[in-house]
Order: structure tokens, then C-alpha cells, then sequence
């Protein structure tokens, strides 16, 4: 019996997730790529801004030397040579996949992927050739791209995307960026860091308006910003944007998204303006409507938990998928490894009930499970408590001030609901909050698990600690 | 930390009983935190204002104040609006603890009612929840 062929279109996070996991469950793999592999995570996002943000707190550190009895003057970015470590870093990843992909024995395709049918992808190749790829099944994983804005159309000048916001050589003297999000406040901190002097527009009242982002979170970086003296208008909207004498002049009106809209407009004036509103699916060229592969109304493809789609044996994963199912790398990847399960019928399902948030702003925040108006919309009894992360040793000792953890427990049993933390590798004490989310680990259990001193993980024990004694009494 | 016999509380204002003192001035009401609470802070180092035109009600927190030990919400003393902040302590935060009832002073409001300080403790009776 010959192997099942999986035709995987697309080699971002969720692409190679699923042809990895595929190819060692003995499926012959071929990946389709229209442009690098890696995707939106390896080459216009995830890993391009944090490479930057390693470069722009090297440079935050320079200028803080004295503080810890060192001598010397802060550092003067290069940013060709910033851009050229990134696109090292990139090239050295790239290469990885590509030798994992070797290893695997999974067929590499150059071109823009087209269904025919669940047997039958035609592949364009960059040269204009057309390939015929037959096989049993199909995941599409194909991504999205940066939303641009009616009227601030990308110029890659002085409108930019956050694709362009990557690869600038020369930093903004006065940076505006359109979209308080996870990537609007990220790259916010990191051009400030650079050297712009950054302002943000944010349509709701407040920056990071996820719904899984606490609002103490929130609270806390909007007071960071404020310290960096990093502008932000919330409940504000671009109305207007207009490119004279190498500058942009926007108006900003209230939002219609805001609960408390400022009154009139606002005039602001810039050197580029960054639109970070949000993103639309890669679905073009794809065959989707000649097939009949069903998508939403904002053009997100649609599937069932186990990723099938409208087509039976056509399965999709990662970006495609849309906000609904979270846009995030990790949760490509998971998508990708169930598809490639369900591939082989094993009925797999999806589990999108904790997805954790890493944000690299500074300082770096982490969620994971319920945030405190999650909880009261869902009417559950809880019990919160806020530790301030200044208050441990290593943080005094590291010469970082900022950050809190923040748990939420079920008020009568005492498990752990929702984690909230900020401050320095705030994305990588996450892991420990998810797992205790996941395992159902209380509070009070928490609390019997040592901890090592001096760390920062003190700070999700700490916090646990308050709680039990702010329950004990 | 001071001795609390040393904490000096002005008697020409009222506090609440999260240490904000509220002072009558030309119609408006001047605010700020007590020689008690930037005591306790130690050296501050950032104080989150709120933009002016915004309105509070009594209670509420209108900002927060940042130093080495921790980070404390500031409690509205009464409802009203904020028509001015004091600017110097964007740059020079140190006022609040170097001089917490005059030049670290951090509101000016209008306040919803004519004598809304009525609700407020005196010092004597700030003293004693010290």
C-alpha cells in the first residue's frame, strides 16, 4: 500500500507544523511555498521584531551604563547593520526548515498554490510554469498580510505596513502608528528605543483592547509609555492622512469604537505613519470560490475543529483561519499538527480554550486564560490578587522596577482561572501559568511547589501566596 | 520611615483616607498626596496624571504614583473635573517627596458641588487612622 500524499500549501508555522508531523506519520509530503518558507512568523513578523527588539534593548542598556557602575556613553544605532543581523537571523532559520524538510524527505515546491480539487493542486511557478501536484489530501495554510486602510494606501515611504516597518533603514524622525495592538505597541517601543519620537491611535479606549488583555495590563503599559514619553490618543480614529513635503499630516476624529469619544478632531503631523490596524487573509489565487471552499464574510476560511473545511480532504490551518480561531504562530502550529493527525483519520480536535499572549513591548507581558472582565462577563465567582513584581529581590537586583503578576482563581475551589504578568521575560514565565491553567492547579497548591530565589518565577508564587492569605482569614 | 508623631499634616486642608489632601483654592480644589504617604513611598519616581478636561468622580482613581517600593492608585477626593495638572512633575517627580503640599502638588479640579470637602477627614482625624 502506497503512502497517503499530502499537498500542503503554504510553509509558514502552520505549512511545516503539519507537513513535520505529516511526513513522520509516514504521509509523502510536498510543501508549496509562493515565497519564503517560514512565513508571516520567520520573515515579517514574530522573529524580525523580536531580533529588532534584542537590538533596541541592547541600545536601552547602553544608555543606562553608570546605573550599574559602568563608564561609558550610550550607543548610536547603525540600522543597516540592525536590518542585517535580522536578515542573518532570518536566513540561518530559514535554512533550518529547509534542512528539516530535506531530512523528512518532504518535496519542496516554489509558487503560488491552486486547488483544484481535494486531489489536484496547480502550482504557478515564479517563472510562470505550471505544475501538477496530485495527492489524497490538502492543507491550506496559506496565511494573511498586513489590512491596509481606505485612503493610506501603503507607499512604503510614508504610509508603511508593518512588513515595511521591518526592513527601514532610516528611523522616522516622528513616528505615528495607526492601531494600538500587540504589533502597533511593540514596534511602538521599539522605535522610540531607536530614536523616533512615536505617537499612537487607537480606536478603542485603551491600548492592547483584546479581550484576553487584563485591563491592569493594559493600565500598566499605557503608564510605560508615558514615562517614555510615547504619545497615545485613545478613542481616536484617522479620518485623514495626507503626504506634503516629505511629511504626514493626519486628522484624528473620535472613534467610532469608543465608549468615551474625545470631542473634535485632532491634528497630527508626522515623518511616516504605520498602519497596524489589523490583517486579511493570502487567499488569492487559490481556487477558493471555483471550488467552493467556504469563507466568511471578511473572506477567512472556514473549518470545524478538526480543520476540516467546506471540501472534504481539503483542511485549513494558522492566519487563513481568521481572529476567531487567534492569529498567533503557536496556535498555527497546533492547528497544523492536528490537521496532519486528521490526515490520517485519527479525528483529531483543535482546543482553542487557552491560547497565551506573548507581547514584547517593554516590559514584556504575558496571558494566559481569563482576564478580570472575562471572568465577571461569565459571571463566575472569583478572587483576584496583584502582586507588584518591584518587590522581589531579583528585580532589584536586575534594576528593573516594572511589572506585576496578577492571578485569577474560582473564589471557592481556588483554581487558577487566569494569569497576568508584565515585566522583564514576562513572555517566558508565561509557560509556568499555562501549565498550571491547563493541570487545574490551585492557588494554595501553587504555594507548596518551591520556587527558586532569586527568580522572577517568585513572582507567579508571590502572587498565588497573596491570594491564599487574602482568602484565609 | 518617618516616626508618625513627625508627619507633618497641614491643618488648612482635608485629606481622604487614602492620603490625598484636597485645599480650596479661587473656586477650584488643589490636590496632591500626604507628607504620611510620600513618606511611606519613599523616593517617587513617576506620577501617571490624567489629562485635564477629564472628569472624576469622588473615589475614583485618577492616576497613580511610582516609586522604587511600589506602584499606588490615587484616589479622587472629590467629584469634579481636572482643569489642570502640574506639569513639573513629569521632569522632577523628587517634588512630591521634597515638598508634598506645595510644589508637589498634582490637581487642580472643579468640583461637581459647592462644599464637597465636608466628606473629607481634617487632620486631626487623618492623624489617628495613621
Amino acid at each position: 500500500m502506497s503512502s497517503k500524499r499530502l499537498t500542503v500549501i503554504g510553509g509558514g508555522p502552520g505549512g511545516y507544523s503539519a507537513a513535520f508531523a505529516a511526513a513522520r506519520s509516514g504521509l509523502e509530503v510536498t510543501l508549496v511555498e509562493a515565497g519564503s518558507i517560514g512565513g508571516t512568523c520567520l520573515n515579517s513578523g514574530c522573529i524580525p521584531t523580536k531580533t529588532l527588539k534584542a537590538s533596541a534593548d541592547a541600545l536601552e542598556l547602553t544608555a543606562r551604563l553608570a546605573e550599574f557602575g559602568l563608564s561609558g556613553s550610550a550607543a548610536v544605532p547603525d540600522m543597516a547593520a540592525v536590518i542585517n543581523r535580522k536578515n542573518k537571523v532570518m536566513t540561518t532559520l530559514r535554512g533550518g526548515l529547509e534542512k528539516t524538510c530535506d531530512n523528512l524527505k518532504i518535496s519542496r515546491i516554489s509558487g503560488l498554490g491552486r486547488i483544484v480539487s481535494a486531489q489536484l493542486v496547480e502550482v504557478t511557478a515564479p517563472d510562470g510554469g505550471k505544475h501538477e501536484l496530485r495527492g489524497d489530501k490538502v492543507i491550506i495554510s496559506t496565511g494573511s498580510k498586513p489590512l491596509e486602510l481606505p485612503g493610506l494606501t501603503f507607499d512604503h515611504k510614508h504610509i508603511l505596513s508593518s512588513d515595511d516597518a521591518l526592513n527601514l533603514t532610516e528611523i522616522p524622525k516622528r513616528l505615528l502608528i495607526v492601531g494600538g495592538g500587540v504589533i502597533g505597541c511593540e514596534l511602538a517601543f521599539i522605535f522610540q528605543a531607536f530614536g523616533s519620537e512615536v505617537a499612537i491611535v487607537e480606536g478603542q479606549d485603551r491600548l492592547l483592547p483584546l479581550p484576553s488583555i487584563d485591563a491592569e495590563i493594559s493600565q500598566l503599559l499605557q503608564r510605560e509609555l508615558k514615562k517614555r514619553k510615547i504619545a497615545f490618543h485613545l478613542g481616536r480614529v484617522v479620518k485623514e492622512a495626507v503626504v506634503t513635503s516629505g511629511a504626514v499630516k493626519a486628522r484624528l476624529a473620535p472613534s467610532p469604537f469608543s465608549a468615551t469619544p474625545p470631542k473634535g478632531d485632532l491634528e497630527v503631523e508626522a515623518d511616516a505613519l504605520l498602519v497596524t490596524v489589523g490583517r486579511i487573509p493570502s487567499t488569492a489565487g487559490l481556487g477558493l470560490a471555483e471550488t467552493g471552499v467556504k469563507v466568511d464574510a471578511r473572506g477567512w476560511i472556514m473549518a470545524d475543529e478538526g480543520l476540516n473545511t467546506s471540501m472534504p480532504g481539503v483542511y485549513a490551518v494558522g492566519d487563513v483561519l481568521g481572529p476567531q480561531k487567534g492569529m498567533l504562530a503557536h496556535v498555527a502550529a497546533m492547528e497544523g499538527v492536528c490537521a496532519a493527525a486528521n490526515c490520517l483519520d485519527k479525528g483529531r480536535k483543535m482546543d482553542y480554550s487557552l491560547i497565551p499572549s506573548a507581547v514584547f513591548t517593554t516590559p514584556e507581558i504575558g496571558c494566559a486564560g481569563l482576564s478580570e472582565a472575562q471572568a465577571k462577563e461569565h459571571g463566575l465567582n472569583f478572587v483576584r490578587h496583584t502582586f507588584q513584581m518591584r518587590q522581589l529581590g531579583k528585580m532589584q537586583a536586575m534594576g528593573e522596577l516594572s511589572g506585576i503578576c496578577k492571578i485569577i482563581a474560582d473564589a471557592s475551589s481556588g483554581v487558577i482561572l487566569g494569569v497576568h504578568i508584565a515585566g522583564p521575560h514576562a513572555t517566558d514565565l508565561l509557560a509556568e501559568a499555562v501549565l498550571a491553567i491547563k493541570t487545574k492547579t490551585r492557588a494554595a497548591d501553587l504555594v507548596e511547589i518551591m520556587h527558586a530565589h532569586p527568580t522572577l518565577a517568585e513572582g507567579i508564587f508571590e502572587a498565588a501566596t497573596g491570594l491564599v492569605e487574602q482568602n484565609t482569614d | 520611615m518617618s516616626d508618625k508623631k513627625n508627619i507633618i499634616l497641614p491643618t488648612d486642608r482635608r485629606y481622604n483616607a487614602e492620603h490625598v489632601w484636597a485645599k480650596a483654592d479661587g473656586g477650584h480644589f488643589v490636590a496632591g498626596i500626604s507628607d504620611f504617604a510620600q513618606d511611606q513611598l519613599n523616593d517617587v519616581m513617576f506620577v501617571d496624571l490624567p489629562e485635564t478636561g477629564k472628569h472624576f468622580e469622588s473615589g475614583e482613581v485618577f492616576g497613580s504614583v511610582e516609586s522604587v517600593k511600589s506602584v499606588n492608585d490615587l484616589y479622587m477626593p472629590v467629584s469634579g473635573l481636572i482643569v489642570a495638572v502640574n506639569e513639573l512633575l513629569a521632569d522632577r517627580p523628587e517634588l512630591v517627596n521634597s515638598s508634598p503640599y506645595e510644589e508637589g502638588w498634582m490637581i487642580r479640579i472643579q468640583p461637581d458641588t459647592a462644599e464637597p470637602l465636608k466628606t473629607l477627614l481634617d487632620s486631626e482625624a487623618y492623624r489617628k487612622l495613621l
